[in-house]
Formats: structure tokens, sequence, C-alpha cells
């Protein structure tokens, strides 16, 4: 069972098992503008373009959001050591509101770089914080995020000694439809091996449009 | 011997007055028993001294009262009814609610007492009986007589009063009962505080009027209330406009938001990987803008929503505490009970 099964799973479980009249179901769609930098000790590999994708989340009062993403898109070669790649990504993750203004974050990520000579898998655990400070009264939301990945499993490669993803951004809403914008940075530090040291960056410009399908604050 | 002597005059001193007291009871005592006997001649001498002028010792209107009926009665027998009638009518002018016993007197002496009644126009009251009244199941009883027919109109005031709540509006003869239901001319309760029972009555046989009285005292017995819970103070409600500083502080979280954009791409990024900073400006440029625009948009509508709404809902909360606190206050006073007491003249 593979990770974004296992979420796909147990969203479907807690919508099942839950009360609908207690939740708020919503669905987003965003596009991003994504670039990918790798240095494995020969060069600064840059690659760049669009992803797509959508996520489904679940409120569960008071104090419980649940949410499933699939992003998929393409990168294409920015320099010429670089190799155009697909990209496909199945998240789930847990937030936790611990005050009005901070959530606990928790997930896990698996995600394919696939190219014309091999497919590389990531598998990623995440744990973090998310600050959501509000401007006028709560109808906007300024993001802050930092998230560590102890555990990240990559096809070919050691773990890595530094895994973080750190983002800004804009939250809009206007009754039950909302909008974010997002920067993101997911910064990967690989141990030193045969005297070649690997490190991986992959930055997102992401606009996100969400409605919320029924039930109660989309928050 | 001299002590003796001045222990026999304190005495003699101190229970002067009981004995000129004790005097006219027992010369009453001494001629009902004469009266019992049939001894009427030897009775009316006793009696006619007790209600005389000169009758040295005090006597009550009760025992005047006593005096004149059995003067009465005692004429009767004695065949003088224009004489037992001139005392029926003097005693029921003191005391209209005196009667006869059809037992202990004769058809003779109860046909005086009526004629009596009818020459005399008097109203009494009695004294309101003392005890608890519960509104809901009982009523404050009144009892007033009147020598013959009459228009009576009867009314409980505040002592000292003029007008109050009417309980009697009717022709009336003889002895009469009147029930208060304790509400006062508002509807409510009546409040704690000295009462007047007034009877006004106008004979239907003679051109004469009288009125009578009876005072009495009443007071609530409530279980205790709750206290409603003051307005919320102005400390207890969140700010409802924002302030300047406030509007400042939207600018600031707007450069915070931008700064943090900016920081990740700078501070976070590999420094190796020459990261680009152009994404992460994208978002600093509109956290900025949104910052500018919020404090634009505090400055001119400084109201804050959600705080007039967490305030009004407080408000409502709290009235409907003391609604309730209210309602059940109105619940324990709907049970509260009268106390009625009998009283004497006007001022508590």
């Amino acid at each position: 069972v593979t990770p974004g099964r296992f979420a796909a799973v147990a969203l479907v479980a807690l919508c099942a098992g839950r009360g609908a009249a207690a939740q708020a179901l919503t669905a987003t769609a965003f596009v991003s503008s994504a670039e990918h930098r790798v240095d494995a000790g020969f060069g600064v590999e840059r690659s760049s373009g669009l992803f797509g994708g959508g996520r489904l989340s679940v409120t569960l009062p008071p104090r419980v959001v649940l949410g499933l993403a699939a992003t998929s898109g393409t990168l294409d070669r920015d320099s010429t050591n670089a190799e155009e790649r697909r990209v496909a990504e199945v998240a789930f993750d847990a937030r936790y509101r611990t005050l009005p203004w901070l959530w606990l974050d928790a997930g896990v990520a698996t995600r394919t770089y696939s190219a014309s000579i091999a497919t590389q898998r990531w598998t990623s655990l995440r744990l973090g914080v998310e600050a959501r400070i509000p401007f006028l009264g709560g109808r906007v939301e300024g993001l802050g995020r930092l998230l560590f990945l102890p555990v990240v499993a990559v096809t070919g490669l050691d773990q890595p000694d530094l895994a973080l993803t750190a983002g800004a951004g804009l939250a809009y809403q206007v009754g039950p439809v909302s909008a974010e914008l997002s920067y993101v940075l997911e910064r990967y530090d690989f141990p030193t091996r045969d005297g070649l040291t690997r490190a991986e960056q992959l930055s997102t410009l992401t606009v996100s449009a969400g409605a919320r399908l029924f039930g109660g604050s989309a928050r | 011997v001299r002590r003796g002597l001045a222990a026999l005059a304190l005495a003699t001193a101190l229970g002067a007055p009981l004995t000129a007291q004790d005097t006219t009871g027992d010369q009453l005592a001494r001629a009902r028993a004469l009266y019992e006997q049939l001894r009427i001649e030897q009775a009316l001498p006793l009696l006619r001294e007790i209600v005389a002028p000169q009758w040295p010792h005090e006597v009550s209107t009760a025992q005047r009262v006593e005096a004149y009926k059995y003067l009465g009665a005692a004429l009767a027998l004695a065949r003088m009814a224009d004489s037992a009638v001139v005392y029926f009518r003097a005693a029921l002018e003191r005391d209209p609610f005196v009667d006869l016993d059809p037992v202990r007197f004769t058809p003779d002496q109860r046909q005086a007492l009526a004629r009596a009644r009818r020459e005399t126009f008097a109203v009494g009251a009695q004294p309101v009986r003392s005890g608890p009244v519960d509104p809901l199941t009982d009523r404050v009883r009144f009892t007033f007589v009147t020598t013959h027919a009459a228009a009576v109109r009867a009314e409980v005031r505040t002592a000292g009063g003029s007008s109050g709540v009417v309980v009697y509006r009717s022709d009336a003869d003889g002895v009469n009962e009147v029930a208060w239901d304790g509400l006062w001319t508002d509807g409510r309760l009546a409040p704690p505080g000295r009462y007047e029972l007034h009877i006004d009555a106008t004979s239907r046989l003679r051109q004469r009027r009288d009125s009578a009285h009876a005072f009495f005292d009443l007071r609530h017995d409530v279980p205790s209330l709750e206290d409603t819970l003051p307005d919320l103070a102005p400390a207890d409600l969140l700010p409802e406009r924002a302030t300047g500083s406030v509007a400042a502080g939207e600018i600031v979280k707007g450069i915070g938001v931008a700064g943090g954009a900016l920081m990740i791409s700078g501070l976070l990024a590999n420094g190796a990987l020459d990261e680009t900073r152009d994404r992460a400006v994208v978002v600093a440029g509109a956290a900025a803008v949104t910052g500018l625009v919020a404090y634009l948009v505090r400055r001119r509508h400084p109201e804050i929503p959600a705080n007039v709404a967490a305030n009004t809902r407080r408000r409502e909360e709290r009235r409907a505490v003391n609604e309730a606190i209210r309602a059940r206050n109105a619940q324990r006073i709907a049970r509260t009970v009268l106390i009625v007491t009998p009283a004497a003249g006007i001022g508590p």
C-alpha cells in the first residue's frame, strides 16, 4: 500500500464516518509555476514548468482539517545539463489548530520524477507549523509555513541531512470561495558521497481557487 | 405594726386600678348571674350603675355594650319593650354586631332587638383575621355588619389614603363577609404596608349614613429572589472600532508576510544553487499591497464586524440569562403568601 493510497482511503473513511452536518468539504484547484534546481557535483541543473492539481479538504470542527492533494506537471530544461521530466505527487496532510492563528501540520507525500532514462520516487513525512495572520478581521490571511521532513526516502539516494519546506502567502476568503497566492521553497541537502555533495531545491509560485462544497467555514 | 401598715398601703395603692377594673367586671358578672336567676329587679340597678356617668370605675366599650344589652334584655323580660329598645339601641350604636342567642333569649327579647336595629343605623367591621393567605388559593376575608338594610360600599385603601380597591358595592342587611384577592389597583399583589378596610353605608330605611374602619398590616412572604446580572461594562466588550494603531498594524502584517517570502528565498534557500527570487517577489509585492489596502480600508471603515458581532452575541447571552432569572423570580413571586395582621390607628 503506497502512502498516497493509504491517505485516500483514510480521507474517504473519515468523510464516511462522521456526520456530514458537522463537516465542511472544500475543493481547490491550483496551478503552480515551478523551478527545480539540483547540483549533484557537476554544476547546477535548472528546469522549470507548470504544475497543476487539485485538493480536497475536510474540516472536522472545531480544530481539524484533513486534506488530500494531487499534483502533476512537467519540468522543461532551462540548462543544457538538465533533463525534461514529468512530475506527479499525491500528498495527505492533517492540520490541527492549536491557537486561532496557529496550526500544527503533519503529512505524507509521494512524488515521482519521470525522465526518459529513469523514474525516481520521493516519499517524505512532513511535520511543522502554519501561521495564519488575519487582515481586515479575517477576510484576508497572511500565511507563513515551515515544515521539516524528518523522513525522506529517495530512490537511489541517501536520506538528506536537511530537508525542509517553507512558504509564505496570502489567502482571500469571500463567503464560500477562497483564493490563495503562495510561494513555497523545498530544500534538500544530501550527505556527501564519494566526494560529491548533492543539493536539490524546488520552488513554486502557486495560485489556487477553492470553493466550499457544503458545511461550515472552509478554514 | 408600722411595717405592716406600710405594706398594706403600698399593696392598696398598686392594686387600686386592678380593683377598679375588676369591680366593673365583677358587678357585670353579678348582674348577669342575677339575670340568669330571673332576679330582674336586683339585676337592673347593678346594670344601671355601670352605665351611669357617676360610676367611679373604668368601663370598657365591651363592658358597656354588655351592660346595655342585658339592660335591654332584662327590661324586655319585664315587658317594658320601649325601654328595652332604648338600651338595645345604645348597645347597637356602640357595637353593631350585638346579637341575642336564640337559645338563651326569648322571642320577645329578640323582637325588641330587631326593632332597635330598625330604629338605629350603624355599620361595623370586625378586626381582620390574622394569618397567612395564599392569593392563588385563598382570599383575605373581612366581616362587616349593618343594623338594617343599607347600600354598602367597602374599599381597601392604604392607611390614610382616599381611594383603593372596591371589594363590595351592593345592598346588605346584617352580617356579611367580603373576600379580597389581595390585588391592588395595578393588578399586582398589594405591596406590603398598612391598609384600611373602609366601609360606607347608607340606610335604606332612614336618611342616615355611617362608616366603619378596620386597619390591618400586610406583609409578603416571598421566597428569596435571584439578582439579575448587571449590564456589560465597556471592559467586558471588544472594541468595535479599530484605532489608528490597528490600521497601522495591517501594514506591519503585510510587510511581515512580504519579508517572510523574501527571507525564505534568501536565507532558507541553498546559496550554492543560486535560487532566483522572482516568485518570492511576486508574493512579497502582493503582501505589501494587501497590507496597504487593508490599512486604507481600516482608516475608512474602522468598524470591526467580528467584534460587533461578538459583542452583540454577548449582549444577547446576557439578556437571555437575565430573562431566565426574571422568569424564575416571577415564578417565585407568584408563590408569594400574604401575611395579614390586624392593626390599630393609621400610622405604621
